[in-house]
Parts: structure tokens; C-alpha cells; sequence
């Protein structure tokens, strides 16, 4: 099939639309500062235990308070 | 914004005692649920970090809204028929569906780490911290539009839509703490 046919390169479905695109960008540089940000813990050594529960409580309450507003 | 319960009453008294209801109801409902994973790990032995691990990664992921992850909570409500049961009951049954976490909307994919990490962790006292943590944090819109539902200037709306506002960038700490959380465990 050509491009004259009008059917879209599959490589362009693949990648979706330029928001699409930004999404996903944004998306992993997100889980790149998460990565980051537990490197900085592990490279901090021990005791890790409280960070470990300080990050939870942070995600517990991360987790409360998104539920109560954006359903 | 989620359906909440009518906690305000027609005195001050009134409501301190709704809202308290509402707040026992969601500690009670949060610390149930999360008894059962504890229980079970500390019966059946707890499961490696590492699957701790891999399940927080894979839940960060879905807090960043990789858009071919997508999580559903269950569509079920609390029936607004159930208030007939009074103000102050329905607002402590209604406390503990949402504290459960579980009957009704999802809060977040944060949600089910804090549960797999109970059956992980051997500290009931840890799991009552965090779980307390989730409640209070759920209890805290319905304070807010509690005290500004009486005044008629017209402020809870625009609090309502900061609050929205500030909420939909929340999801990016979540993701960011889960994938830490993951690292720290993998």
C-alpha cells in the first residue's frame, strides 16, 4: 500500500499524536525522577527503613486526598 | 469531586459529632481492610521486597499515566438511599466504604502498594500509621467543604476548583514516590 492511498505509515499509528507523544515523554521522565529520586536513598545508605515508611505515608496520603477529588 | 456525606448539622455540636462518625468510620474501614494482607503475611509468611518491588514499579508506571495502563476502581456508590439510616450513621458508613478503599472508586494505584506492603511488613503499628495517614487524608476534602458549605460568599467552589487543580498534578509525586519506593525494594 502507498502513501497515496491515504492509509496512515505504520510508524505514524505506532507513535500516535503529538500530544500523545508529549504524554508519554512526560510520563517517563516522571518514572526517571522516581528512579532518581531512589538511587539518591540507596546512595544515602541505612537505616532506610524510616525513609521507606515517610515515602509510604507520603503515598498514602497522595492517595487519600486524589481520591476524594478527582473522581 | 467525589460524593461525600452531609456531616454539617444545624449546630456546631451537630457536625463535630457527624464528621467524627465520618472520621471513625473511615480509620475503622482502612484499618480492616489492610488487617487482612497483614494477617495473612504474618500467618503464611511474608512475600520477598522484591515482588514489592516490581509491583511498585508496575503501579508507578500506572501513576504516570502511561497510557496503556489504566487501573479501574469499582463503579459501586454508596446509595444515597442509605441515608435514611440518620446523619450520623450514614456519615460513619459512609466513612468506612471509603475508608476501605476498596467498595467504591479507586483512590489511586498507590492504594494497592499500601496494601501489599502489609503483608509484607511485620509491624502492626507501621500498617496503623499508614493507614491512618490514607484516612486522614480522605477525611480531609469533606472537613474542608464541611466548613466552607455554611458560608454563602461563594468561596467552596473556587476552593473546590484549587483543590482539583493542585489534585491532578498529585498523581506525578505518587509516580515518583512509587519508583523510588520500587528501587529502594528491587
Amino acid at each position: 500500500m502507498s502513501r497515496q492511498d491515504g492509509a496512515p505509515l505504520a510508524g505514524a499509528r505506532r507513535a500516535g499524536t503529538p500530544g500523545e507523544r508529549a504524554q508519554l515523554a512526560v510520563s517517563f521522565a516522571i518514572l526517571a525522577a522516581g528512579v532518581a529520586a531512589g538511587l539518591v536513598l540507596l546512595a544515602a545508605g541505612p537505616p532506610r527503613d524510616a525513609a521507606v515508611i515517610a515515602l509510604l505515608v507520603l503515598a498514602a496520603v497522595l492517595s487519600g486526598v486524589q481520591g476524594m477529588l478527582t473522581d | 469531586v467525589i460524593a461525600a456525606p452531609p456531616v454539617r448539622g444545624s449546630a456546631a455540636g451537630s457536625t463535630a459529632i457527624a464528621f467524627s462518625a465520618h472520621l471513625a468510620g473511615l480509620v475503622s474501614g482502612s484499618l480492616a481492610v489492610a488487617a487482612v494482607p497483614f494477617v495473612i503475611g504474618t500467618e503464611l509468611g511474608h512475600p520477598p521486597r522484591w515482588v514489592l518491588g516490581l509491583l511498585a514499579a508496575f503501579l508507578a508506571a500506572a501513576s504516570a499515566r502511561l497510557p496503556w495502563l489504566k487501573l479501574r476502581g469499582s463503579p459501586w456508590r454508596v446509595p444515597s438511599s442509605w441515608g435514611r439510616i440518620g446523619r450520623v450513621p450514614y456519615a460513619a458508613m459512609f466513612g468506612f466504604t471509603l475508608g476501605t478503599g476498596l467498595l467504591n472508586a479507586l483512590s489511586s494505584p498507590a492504594y494497592f502498594l499500601l496494601l501489599a506492603w502489609s503483608s509484607v511488613t511485620g509491624s502492626w503499628p507501621a500498617v496503623v500509621v499508614v493507614s491512618g495517614a490514607f484516612s486522614l487524608a480522605r477525611a480531609l476534602p469533606v472537613m474542608v467543604t464541611t466548613a466552607l458549605s455554611g458560608r454563602d460568599d461563594g468561596a467552596l467552589p473556587e476552593v473546590l476548583r484549587r483543590l482539583r487543580s493542585v489534585a491532578s498534578y498529585l498523581f506525578s509525586v505518587e509516580a515518583i514516590a512509587l519508583m523510588a519506593l520500587a528501587v529502594v525494594w528491587l
